[in-house]
């Protein structure tokens, strides 16, 4: 399918990979190993499309009912 | 003492978004002083309406919806067929789909929205409907056996075949390449095929395979509604469907790909990703007990559907998806089919560390919830420094 189209569904969030260092800060912050963070598929569409690779952190910017804008992270696996 | 700005930056550190957004309209107007006392003490307010470390908020998420659960199973109503729109279970069976996260669920649909330019144009819209749907040769046409030639002749219905706009040629085309042989004769009314059967058993097999191919239409539409939507005093007409294809639905080039929206969570996963799942998920789930009349925090649910997608695939609620996959063996055995569990874990010789509710229940400890989720060690970096 379309990149664009993927990327700009109404359902699908806005997704970034993070940099080592980011993804550091946001380990340390939630006091996390990183396997313990959620987990997003490497043959995810999303993933795919903005070519994630494994052991990447994403950073997901969801529209939330109750708190407007909020930040959710997920490592991407095999 | 510190600026407004500054006030603020502190607070968005804590605060969500949308939290923010809301105490800036209410205090436009305000004096400094009242303003930020007035904001102290909200920061306070939402620091105690925190859940708490330690809270159970699973258990609670399970009661809020069980409870709500128990309710809808005595009230739900039996709509039998009304408006156009095509009707999906409602209440308990729903509910129970969406958690297990079935294959098959009963009605899968899509809500097809059309680009703005041609959305208030009802025959065209109409158009676009009936050409999504799936049509096979056998309602178009009739199809025989010839037994003598061991041929399929195919008589076109011309009245039928008009309807859904098909040229005898485009149909021949499309069961040449289902049967994967070239047709003998194409004409305005009849097509004859003469696929390579050697017994008869297999040219019963062609023509079944015949009569069943699609010569028109997306695969799985199986129906498609236009269902009309005012928006002030203008009309505007979307496409609902029975069965989805939302990957092939995307791509027709009159189709609003940003809007269209399916309502069977396997699929969006497939197309759109987990994350896309997960908001179906929840959408799916709130608008289900919003047609009972019943409200649950959306906290639940959306603690609920960010359980069911934390591996990065779609896990039910059940002993094969998230209460399987706990690590101890008394946890997963006080939960359905016990003999089996333990019994594996007896052959495999497994351990178990007590460390979940389920089993320190069992041996009669303390549960790892609120107080008793803490524990005191020495730090080892403190020791170290000494």
């Amino acid at each position: 399918m379309n990149k664009d189209t993927l990327l700009n569904h109404h359902l699908v969030p806005k997704h970034e990979i993070l940099s080592k260092k980011e993804g550091e800060k946001i380990l340390e912050k939630y006091g996390v190993t990183p396997e313990k963070l959620p987990a997003i598929k490497e043959n995810d569409p999303v993933a795919k499309a903005i070519e994630a690779k494994e052991g990447q952190i994403l950073k997901i910017t969801r529209e939330s009912p109750t708190a407007g804008k909020t930040h959710y992270y997920r490592l991407v696996s095999k | 003492m510190t600026s407004m700005k500054d006030t603020w930056k502190e607070l968005e550190k804590e605060l969500p978004q949308r939290k923010i957004q809301t105490l800036k309209e209410n205090t436009k107007g305000m004096k400094a002083a009242e303003k930020r006392k007035f904001l102290e003490e909200k920061l306070e307010e939402y620091r105690k309406s925190k859940v708490e470390p330690g809270e159970p908020v699973g258990l609670l998420a399970a009661q809020a919806v069980g409870e709500r659960a128990t309710q809808m199973v005595l009230r739900t109503f039996h709509i039998a067929g009304l408006t156009g729109e095509l009707s999906v279970p409602q209440g308990m069976p729903r509910l129970k789909e969406l958690l297990e996260v079935r294959h098959q669920p009963k009605m899968e649909t899509c809500k097809i929205q059309i680009k703005k330019e041609l959305n208030g144009n009802k025959e065209k819209v109409k158009e676009i409907a009936r050409d999504m749907e799936e049509v096979t040769l056998e309602e178009v046409a009739d199809v025989q056996e010839d037994f003598n030639e061991k041929r399929i002749i195919i008589n076109f219905n011309e009245k039928k075949m008009k309807k859904q706009n098909l040229k005898p040629e485009e149909v021949a085309a499309k069961i040449k390449d289902k049967l994967r042989k070239k047709p003998e004769k194409v004409e305005d009314d009849q097509a004859i095929f003469k696929p390579k059967a050697s017994t008869l058993k297999s040219l019963r097999r062609y023509t079944q395979k015949a009569k069943t191919a699609r010569v028109k239409g997306i695969k799985g539409i199986k129906r498609a509604t236009i269902v009309e939507r005012k928006q002030g005093n203008k009309k505007t007409y979307e496409i609902h469907t029975d069965g989805t294809n939302l990957r092939n639905i995307l791509k027709l080039p009159e189709v609003n790909s940003k809007e269209t929206y399916s309502n069977s969570i396997r699929e969006v996963q497939g197309v759109l990703g987990i994350e896309a799942a997960r908001k179906v998920l929840h959408l799916e789930i709130q608008e289900n007990l919003k047609a009972q009349n019943i409200t649950i925090n959306d906290r639940h649910i959306m603690l609920i559907s960010d359980a069911m997608t934390r591996k990065g695939e779609l896990n039910a609620i059940g002993r094969h998806g998230i209460s399987g996959e706990k690590e101890s063996v008394l946890a997963n055995a006080s939960f359905e089919t016990q003999m089996r569990h333990l019994l594996t874990a007896a052959q495999k010789g497994e351990t178990d560390p007590l460390k979940g509710v389920a089993e320190r229940m069992i041996v009669g400890e303390v549960i790892p919830v609120g107080t008793g989720s803490v524990e005191l060690r020495m730090s080892n970096q403190k020791q170290k420094k000494k």
